[in-house]
């Protein structure tokens, strides 16, 4: 069975000598394979045409990429629709996750201080790990509803 | 790309930016028009494109073709455009311009042609390893020789066939599932 051509014959297969070009031709009329590669590759091929943009395209590009910059330097100067984008709140969630914990943790003991019962150490370290997990929830939807969106529109 | 070309680009640089959009554009837009069928939402499209280009510049290395980095990061825009629906409706306002352009919907649903769309293409550009996209881009879309796409890269000539063939055989498979 004849082999396939190689691609690089296929790329160049209208600037090929008669002599490798028909063994190749004759071939990719018989085999599928070859066929639907040389399409690809045709089309690949036509990736080399360009299309002059519209009248002031570029300069509204450049327009959006210096809002972009101007985001990364200040994130509180960047609007979209009129509302304001809050910039990532670090110290507040970190606030909020230690209030969190402290409360959990309070809240769980609460009812051992009642009992006048002495909490033992497992007792003490799940109220622990409950305390931190509530804590980094709350403040991860914080963090996550401050994240400034990447997209600009036009 | 030249390497301080490339220093400046993740800075983002003003003067560079503005070199890139001047030089890639249309050939990004000729792709963005056989992605959505219309010129306004191609431009939308090339548009976002370059804005994404910028938030994603430390991502670009720097060593191979810049056009084929963008190809990815614009299909990356074109599949967040297809899912607000943007393709859907300018795609059926084109077909209903030309109702003769069957091919375009029979590709989309998968029907009896089995040659890939723009879209596939794409797709499976985006799925090969750097290496392989340099070489594809270089090779196959801009029409480079093998001496020519060896020296951008700073590869042997021989590294660049075997890479073009395991890209093509792997955007085959690709197209084929």
């Amino acid at each position: 069975m004849p082999s396939h051509p190689d691609y690089d014959l296929l790329l160049s297969l209208e600037d090929a000598a008669p002599a490798s070009a028909l063994p190749a031709v004759r071939h990719i009329a018989d085999c599928r394979e070859c066929c639907d590669t040389l399409h690809e590759l045709d089309v690949l091929a036509q990736y080399r045409v360009a299309t002059a943009p519209d009248q002031g395209f570029n300069a509204r590009i450049l327009d959006s990429l210096a809002q972009a910059r101007s985001a990364e330097v200040n994130p509180r100067l960047l609007k979209e629709g009129g509302s304001q984008r809050p910039a990532h709140h670090w110290g507040f969630a970190i606030m909020l996750f230690a209030a969190c914990s402290v409360s959990s943790w309070v809240l769980l003991y609460l009812g051992s201080w009642s009992q006048a019962v002495t909490p033992d150490g497992w007792s003490a370290l799940r109220a622990a790990a409950i305390a931190v997990i509530a804590g980094l929830a709350v403040a991860s939807h914080t963090l996550r509803s401050a994240r400034p969106q990447q997209t600009l529109r036009n | 790309m030249t390497p301080e070309d490339a220093a400046r680009f993740r800075e983002g640089t003003d003067e560079l930016f503005a070199a890139l959009v001047t030089l890639h554009s249309p050939r990004l837009l000729s792709v963005a028009l056989r992605l959505t069928g219309d010129r306004a939402a191609a431009h939308d499209l090339v548009h976002n494109a370059w804005v994404q280009a910028f938030y994603r510049r430390a991502q670009f290395a720097g060593a191979g073709s810049f056009l084929g980095w963008m190809l990815t990061v614009m299909r990356s825009c074109y599949l967040d455009l297809s899912r607000a629906g943007a393709r859907r409706r300018a795609r059926d306002d084109a077909f209903a311009r030309d109702p003769l352009r069957d091919d375009r919907v029979v590709h989309a649903e998968g029907g009896a042609g089995e040659l890939p769309t723009d879209e596939g293409l794409l797709a499976a550009i985006a799925e090969l390893t750097d290496r392989q996209r340099d070489v594809i881009t270089l090779r196959v879309i801009d029409g480079r020789s093998i001496a020519e796409t060896a020296e951008q890269l700073g590869i042997a000539a021989g590294t660049v066939k075997a890479t073009q063939s395991q890209a093509l055989g792997r955007m085959r498979s690709l197209l084929r599932k």
